[in-house]
């Protein structure tokens, strides 16, 4: 047996990717914007987290105010009231960030997270919660009249005594047009997830001055989805739903408008 | 009582009790410096959606430095104050104020230390730099402790510890250093050397590693690097002067370290790839400059080989943000406000660079400057290309001209990040004519002209400028200052008319009145400023455009 003295210091270990257990589902508001040239990256690192952790992290695209203008070549401007009032909630200064589950973590100064890349923490961080309520959606939707009625159902798992306010976003995927990157303007990119409208304020309605266990919420809302120019394709639109109390999200959800 | 009281109260305190036991009277001495904005919003530029301009309105910010000595102790104390200031990012708005930055130094025969506030570096900087740079919102101090001893008059050694300061907080890594720095004459040969060595390591703190190991974890199996906590930089330097020559030679080198390189390509999940990545490389630089001085003559050459040289005290930070070091900026150091418009930030991750500067005065009354830089990526891309002229012509004391121009290539896709941006060719000529009416007044006036190459069938970036200065100025006391700025040719980035589609050409005035009385200094101006690239020494960052009224005091007692 002999001591051996070192002053090398001992390798750091790379964790294998977490697998979460629970039934959390995190909201990632991804701020970003056509004339971003660094937001491509930041959007392909929030669809592999979409793809890593399927079905339990939903991925909101918000064109608000900054180097969001179209570009010269551009076919649609994907600014709106709502995204321009969330974006200005957060007082970004960059892009991209994200604001993952409203939540302020305890080594960021604000709600919105610079730094694609340390992303990923802070969804394992939240997805290791409990969450506090179960939350559904469902959509039926009619061709006919390009009508939607959607239903959200909150079953309390605690008791939460504080007021929760309800946010209903649709969203768009798949919309080709030009984007910003690093060293090219990019023809035909891939937007996804892009915020189009909302059903409630920008901020959420009320919903529910606080749960109980196994109480159960329910609000329903109707929208009339605009006519189809390029644009509002039934099939790529998505109802993105959350519950939100004084420290962020409590749980999130989505589905299918034409389920 | 928060720390920040603590700490003041107890340097004030410091002060008061040592002046009062002093056997010597102290030293007093300090400076104040302020700006204050107001904010008018111009959207038709750029001035705009940022919370200054569209509720705050006003934004101010303000240094007082006090310094005292006595009994062989230095101290000083320096309040800082951010009111909805847009200094610490051009597009937001930060308000703070606090204790910036506390010292006291003693000297005890030859040995001296130093605890708070240091400012400090090793050789050029090029290991290590702990420095203040109010205009970039750059204060690098270190939150520690330095000791050095004086071996003779010529060598001393000294060794620091301590954390990068952050505003009124400092980062959680621990920096630590040592240097000998010395100076020996050989006399018989009329030779002298100013030779030093230093070493600098960084211990990451856990909760930095842990949050590289969060943003590795979501690396694939082939792309994931091995973190370290420390890293070590070392660096051998000397300066030689013999006779009319002067040599000075450094040379760096950083162990293998965990950094972000934006241009690096990685592989995602799903086997798409990304442009950025989390790299681990060791690093190197090597950077002379050989200076010639001979009657009326004086030649400069400098070369810099820069190769992954990122040094900060957290990976993850961007920008200006936890630098230890300073690369040495290898371009003209420009002044007038054209010639300055497309600065080159100093490359850390892969640049070489050759600057060459030759000044010849004929007589008292004339001289010529040619200067030429040129800088690259190592693999060959032209990242910067100037070549500067100056002549200076003086006919006795009644009028004096400068005149000259510059032609500059810019990259800026990589210094901006501006896709699909060609590399920027600017010419620039200039003149600057001071006029002496009195003894007492004077006239001074600046024109340039900047003609930027085509892009399609457009001018690059925002196209051509005319510049034009007038300055009066009444000895003592007062300066009047009126220019313009004017987009004379648009180009691919200038301001649209929104009704007509045609490209604006707008101009952007600023009128500034300076009073100066003994040490103090007072300024009002109205500005309109274009965006721009903004550079000291080398260390750039990218400004919105502002507009605005100024108004700045800068004090000293």
């Amino acid at each position: 047996m002999c001591a051996c003295l070192s002053c090398e210091e001992q390798m750091v270990m790379i964790p294998e990717f977490p697998v979460p257990t629970g039934d959390r589902v995190v909201l990632i508001e991804e701020l970003t914007g056509v004339d971003c040239p660094n937001c491509p990256k930041g959007s392909t690192i929030l669809n592999n987290l979409i793809a890593q952790f399927e079905g339990q992290v939903i991925g909101i695209g918000i064109h608000g105010d900054l180097l969001t203008t179209p570009l010269s070549g551009s076919k649609y401007d994907f600014r709106n009231e709502f995204s321009q009032q969330i974006e200005q909630s957060f007082g970004i200064f960059a892009k991209p960030c994200a604001v993952i589950n409203r939540v302020q973590f305890p080594d960021q100064g604000e709600l919105e997270i610079y730094g694609e890349d340390t992303w990923l923490t802070y969804v394992v961080q939240e997805l290791e919660k409990a969450p506090k309520i179960e939350l559904s959606v469902s959509s039926a939707y009619n061709s006919s009249n390009r009508t939607a009625a959607i239903e959200v159902n909150a079953t309390g798992l605690e008791n939460v005594s504080d007021q929760l306010k309800l946010s209903v976003v649709i969203t768009e995927g798949n919309i080709i047009d030009v984007q910003k990157d690093q060293s090219e303007i990019i023809q035909e990119y891939n937007h996804k997830h892009v915020l189009r409208t909302m059903l409630t304020n920008w901020d959420g309605d009320n919903f529910s001055s606080g749960i109980d266990v196994g109480q159960t919420v329910t609000s329903s809302f109707n929208f009339e989805v605009p006519e189809e120019e390029g644009l509002w394709k039934i099939e790529d639109l998505e109802v993105v739903v959350y519950v939100t109390g004084p420290d962020g999200v409590l749980q999130a959800a989505e589905t299918h408008l034409s389920e | 009582m928060t720390f920040r009281h603590f700490i003041t109260i107890f340097c004030l305190c410091l002060c008061f009790a040592i002046g009062g036991l002093a056997q010597e009277t102290g030293r007093f001495s300090g400076g104040f410096q302020s700006q204050a904005n107001f904010f008018l919003r111009d959207s038709l530029i750029g001035a705009a959606g940022i919370p200054q301009y569209d509720r705050q309105l006003f934004g101010a910010q303000g240094w007082l430095d006090l310094k005292y000595s006595v009994n062989g102790f230095d101290m000083g104390l320096r309040f800082d104050l951010f009111n909805n200031s847009n200094l610490r990012n051009p597009n937001f708005s930060f308000t703070d104020q606090g204790i910036g930055r506390w010292f006291i130094s003693k000297q005890i025969d030859k040995f001296s230390f130093t605890v708070g506030h240091i400012y400090d570096q090793i050789g050029s900087g090029i290991i290590y730099r702990a420095f203040e740079e109010r205009p970039l919102f750059i204060d690098n101090a270190l939150y520690g402790a330095r000791v050095a001893y004086d071996f003779n008059d010529d060598w001393q050694a000294k060794a620091f510890t301590g954390r990068q300061k952050l505003v009124f907080d400092a980062y959680e890594s621990i920096i630590k250093g040592a240097a000998i720095e010395g100076f020996h004459n050989f006399e018989a040969a009329g030779v002298s050397i100013v030779p030093g060595i230093g070493v600098v390591n960084r211990t990451l703190d856990d909760q930095t590693m842990e949050s590289i190991v969060g943003i590795l974890t979501g690396y694939i199996d082939s792309e994931r690097v091995k973190p370290v906590h420390n890293v070590y930089v070392g660096s051998i330097f000397n300066t030689l002067n013999a006779g009319k020559f002067v040599w000075y030679v450094e040379s760096g080198v950083k162990s293998s370290d965990v950094f972000n390189d934006p241009t690096a390509q990685r592989e995602v999940f799903g086997g798409s790839t990304v442009t950025g990545s989390f790299v681990k490389k060791p690093g190197s630089v090597i950077y002379s400059s050989l200076s010639y001085a001979a009657k009326g003559l004086g030649i400069t050459v400098e070369g810099k080989r820069t190769e992954a040289f990122n040094l900060r005290t957290d990976p993850t930070l961007l920008l200006n943000n936890g630098i230890i070091n300073f690369l040495p900026p290898m371009n003209r150091q420009n002044t007038y406000r054209l010639t300055t418009r497309y600065s080159p930030a100093t490359q850390d991750l892969s640049e070489l660079a050759f600057q060459g500067d030759i000044r010849y005065s004929f007589n008292r009354k004339t001289s010529i400057l040619f200067n030429a830089s040129n800088i690259t990526d190592l693999d060959g891309e032209l990242l910067y290309r100037e070549f500067f002229t100056e002549f200076n012509y003086k006919y006795k004391r009644d009028w004096q001209i400068k005149t000259g121009f510059q032609i500059q290539n810019y990259n800026q896709a990589v210094y901006e990040v501006k896709p699909e941006v060609p590399l920027v060719e600017t010419f620039v000529p200039y003149v600057d004519f001071l006029y002496r009416i009195t003894r007492k007044k004077s006239l001074r006036t600046e024109i340039q002209y900047m003609k930027v190459g085509p892009d399609g069938d457009t001018k690059q970036d925002y196209g051509d400028w005319l510049f034009a200065q007038l300055e009066y100025n009444i000895v003592p006391g007062w300066s009047f200052v009126a220019s313009d700025m004017f987009n004379t040719a648009p180009g691919k980035n200038s301001p649209i008319d929104q009704e007509t589609g045609e490209k604006l050409s707008l101009h952007y005035p600023r009128f500034d009145v300076f009073y100066t009385h003994e040490s103090n200094r007072f300024g009002l101006s109205y500005v309109k400023q274009v965006e721009g690239v903004v550079c000291t020494g080398g260390i750039c960052r990218l400004e919105p455009a502002f507009s605005g009224v100024q108004f700045t005091i800068n004090s000293t007692f």
